[in-house]
């Protein structure tokens, strides 16, 4: 697979520069091009690569090869095409991957570059997504990895390899190198039980989805916040699904209204998952908010009847910006930060309450920033 | 520009019936393809024709050529690639797409297809978008096309020169191809009659700007009001200058505005429905007691979680299963029915109620 891959690559760098060469003028239009042998020669490249290069060129109607006579330079930008950049999400069906896309394509557009969207969940084999888009000329990607499946580092160290320029977005893969933007999730989680705790409750819940280094930080600003009112996590290492799975979300969200004493509020690593725990706490006979209050981190997976629903946001646009900002950079060799972490703030809905019984405040604002 | 496109397809149909030969095992794994020159003789194309889909094919993992000595069939199946659908959206943000995307990756899987997904706001010529798919080895293209007119010259000539399109949402004015629409019209006439039935008399159209869409859900609401013997309010209904925040607002002002005021408002988005709500309340009237809002669309937005919206839910998921089942009609039989019209749900949030006294 590594030699197939770099291959490719091979002979991408070829047409690359073959094009820039076109378009700088080195050739002008319908010169003809050097022999393929010259330029196997001049790249130092096997015939095979520089006729893969020339059929790429070709294709993208830069060049037209003329049997028995030679490949002639027909236009000098691409007739057609622009350059083009992938996202690739997890799975198209995610609704917030459309923001970040809007926020990465505008910073593409303005640089003449279009933008593809690709999910990876569905695929056979690790990579075929990332290789697909690479053979067929992708210049950078932005990569949100799966949180549902340990991610394959294989095909993203095939990008390094090839100097294949790529930003992680929300989330990223331990042991792979390249720079990232994510959300606060930490100082999102920790606004959010601020929030709580600034109603009056004492047993604020943590209710995760398995376990992922979004989770983990939401652990990290629940735990503090916690800490700083003098309180403790509960239950004490929180709660986590087994898996994304509906039976598996809803019997964490039923294990948790299980719990003795009963938590008055929960925190939730995600909006879906908040989804269950209204539904096991309305099979419960229990009235949200006035028995139980719900915040959640909201990506948009909430279905319409949950709308209200008090949460973090997460500026999904601007992220994306950040995110084509950051391909922008590293295409022109420009250095880049390892982390961009988006703000996150509190948004209110109707799912949070003081407790029924014992002290409660009124929040102070209506809206507050994390760091 | 035409030619350049037939000479793909052209290269694109002789791959996939090598591809389609490997798999019926006329080659066996193992054994040497005829010659470019033999190939082209049998498929009537040149050689650099042929060249090219033992390329692509090589690519894929089908073959391998080995220098000085013949392309060699490597694999029985293709080794790395599902085949690919292009769904071609007018732009990502705020929309319906995720969903669509969703049915249509439903129905693509079983048939061993991944679906991608391009915008076309950016396009620097007529079709960018569509020759992107094309280019990214697409065999098949899912429209959804921008709410202002779509150019037609390009999908007609990425149709003729094979690739399967099947149009979604709405349909594009002069160009014949299977499509798979919501029902405007019909949504219209019973979102028009749902708020009839609490006995609103009063009941006025909110829009963003006039498109060939929302004249037919301005033509349904006619219907159901002139059926109970109304007419619209005001007349030709409302229409912001620009889907703006800003212009959506001020026409909600505008509209609450008119004496004697509509006791209903039905939008053409949900957009629209949450200015008319945000209007409503900085002009001090309760939603719903003096004023029912609905929404079109039924999307997940940011804009308000304070308020749950009354809305017409419609069939996104459920659409974009239909255009994959369209488009495998479309690749096993070459044909699929001209048209499915899917209606959307009425959902009943807070914002709904019976009409004042």
């Amino acid at each position: 697979m590594a030699s197939r891959s770099s291959r490719v690559i091979k002979y991408q760098k070829v047409k690359e520069t073959l094009a820039a060469e076109i378009e700088k003028g080195k050739y002008a239009l319908g010169a003809r091009l050097p022999s393929e042998k010259q330029l196997a020669e001049d790249f130092e490249v096997s015939i095979i690569t520089v006729r893969q290069a020339v059929e790429a060129l070709s294709r993208e109607g830069y060049v037209e090869k003329i049997q028995g006579s030679g490949t002639y330079v027909r236009h000098l930008r691409p007739a057609v095409l622009r350059k083009v950049w992938a996202l690739i999400v997890p799975n198209l069906k995610h609704s917030w991957y459309s923001m970040v896309a809007q926020g990465i394509e505008e910073v593409a557009r303005a640089a003449g570059i279009q933008l593809v969207v690709a999910g990876t969940e569905l695929e056979e084999e690790a990579g075929e997504t990332i290789r697909r888009m690479v053979t067929m000329g992708a210049e950078a990607f932005a990569i949100t990895p799966s949180v549902t499946v340990r991610p394959d580092p294989t095909p993203l160290l095939e990008l390094t390899m090839a100097g294949v320029p790529f930003v992680f977005v929300s989330d990223f893969v331990d042991d792979v190198e390249a720079p990232r933007v994510v959300w606060d999730y930490q100082g999102g989680a920790r606004i959010a039980t601020e929030h709580l705790l600034s109603y009056g409750h004492r047993r604020i819940a943590f209710l995760s989805h398995p376990a992922s280094h979004a989770s983990e930080q939401m652990w990290n600003g629940y735990r503090a916040a916690l800490t700083a009112a003098g309180l403790e996590p509960w239950p004490p290492r929180g709660l986590h699904a087994e898996s994304f799975e509906e039976t598996d979300m809803y019997r964490a969200a039923r294990d948790l209204l299980a719990l003795w004493p009963r938590p008055t509020a929960v925190f939730c690593t995600e909006d879906g998952m908040a989804d269950y725990v209204a539904q096991a706490a309305a099979d419960a006979g229990l009235s949200v908010p006035e028995e139980l209050s719900i915040v959640s981190f909201l990506y948009q997976n909430s279905s319409l009847s949950d709308c209200g629903l008090t949460g973090v946001t997460c500026p999904k646009y601007d992220l994306g910006q950040e995110a084509g900002k950051i391909l922008l950079r590293m295409i022109m060799g420009g250095s880049v930060t390892p982390e961009v972490v988006m703000p996150a703030s509190l948004r209110l809905g109707r799912t949070t309450a003081p407790p029924q019984a014992g002290e409660s405040m009124r929040p102070s604002s209506t809206q507050m920033t994390s760091g | 520009m035409a030619v350049r496109q037939g000479r793909i397809i052209k290269y694109r149909q002789v791959k996939d019936s090598l591809a389609k030969d490997i798999e019926a095992g006329k080659y066996q794994l193992g054994e040497r393809l005829p010659s470019e020159k033999e190939l082209a003789r049998e498929f009537e194309v040149s050689i650099i024709t042929i060249r090219q889909a033992v390329e692509a094919l090589s690519r894929e993992g089908f073959v391998e050529k080995v220098q000085g000595s013949g392309t060699f069939v490597r694999h029985l199946r293709n080794g790395t690639q599902r085949k690919l659908w292009g769904l071609v959206v007018p732009s990502f943000g705020r929309n319906w797409y995720p969903a669509i995307a969703e049915g249509l990756q439903d129905v693509g899987k079983t048939a061993g297809v991944q679906v991608m997904l391009v915008a076309t706001a950016g396009d620097e010529s007529p079709g960018e978008s569509l020759h992107r798919m094309v280019a990214l080895g697409a065999e098949a293209l899912v429209i959804s096309p921008r709410m202002s007119p779509l150019a037609v010259e390009p999908l007609q000539a990425l149709a003729e020169a094979g690739t399967h399109i099947v149009v979604c949402t709405t349909r594009v004015d002069g160009f014949d191809a299977p499509r798979v629409v919501f029902d405007f019209q019909e949504d219209g006439r019973r979102t028009a009659e749902y708020l009839l039935g609490l006995g609103h008399e009063r009941i006025a159209f909110l829009s963003h700007p006039r498109m060939p869409f929302t004249d037919r859900m301005f033509a349904g609401y006619r219907e159901a009001l002139v059926a109970a013997g109304l007419t619209p309010y005001p007349q030709e209904g409302v229409y912001a200058v620009s889907s703006d925040h800003t212009d959506l607002y001020r026409a909600a002002r505008d509209l609450l505005a008119i004496n004697p005021r509509p006791t209903a408002v039905m939008t053409s988005q949900d957009e629209a429905a949450y200015h008319v709500c945000q209007a409503a309340q900085d002009m001090g009237l309760r939603v719903p007691e003096q004023l029912s809002v609905m929404g079109y669309g039924g999307m997940a937005l940011d804009l308000d979680p304070t308020i749950c919206l009354s809305t017409v839910i419609v069939p996104k998921f459920e659409m974009g299963q239909e255009a994959g089942k369209a488009l495998l009609r479309l690749l096993l039989n070459g044909t699929a029915l001209p048209e499915v019209v899917l209606p959307g749900v009425i959902y009943v949030g807070a914002t709904t109620g019976p009409a004042p006294e």
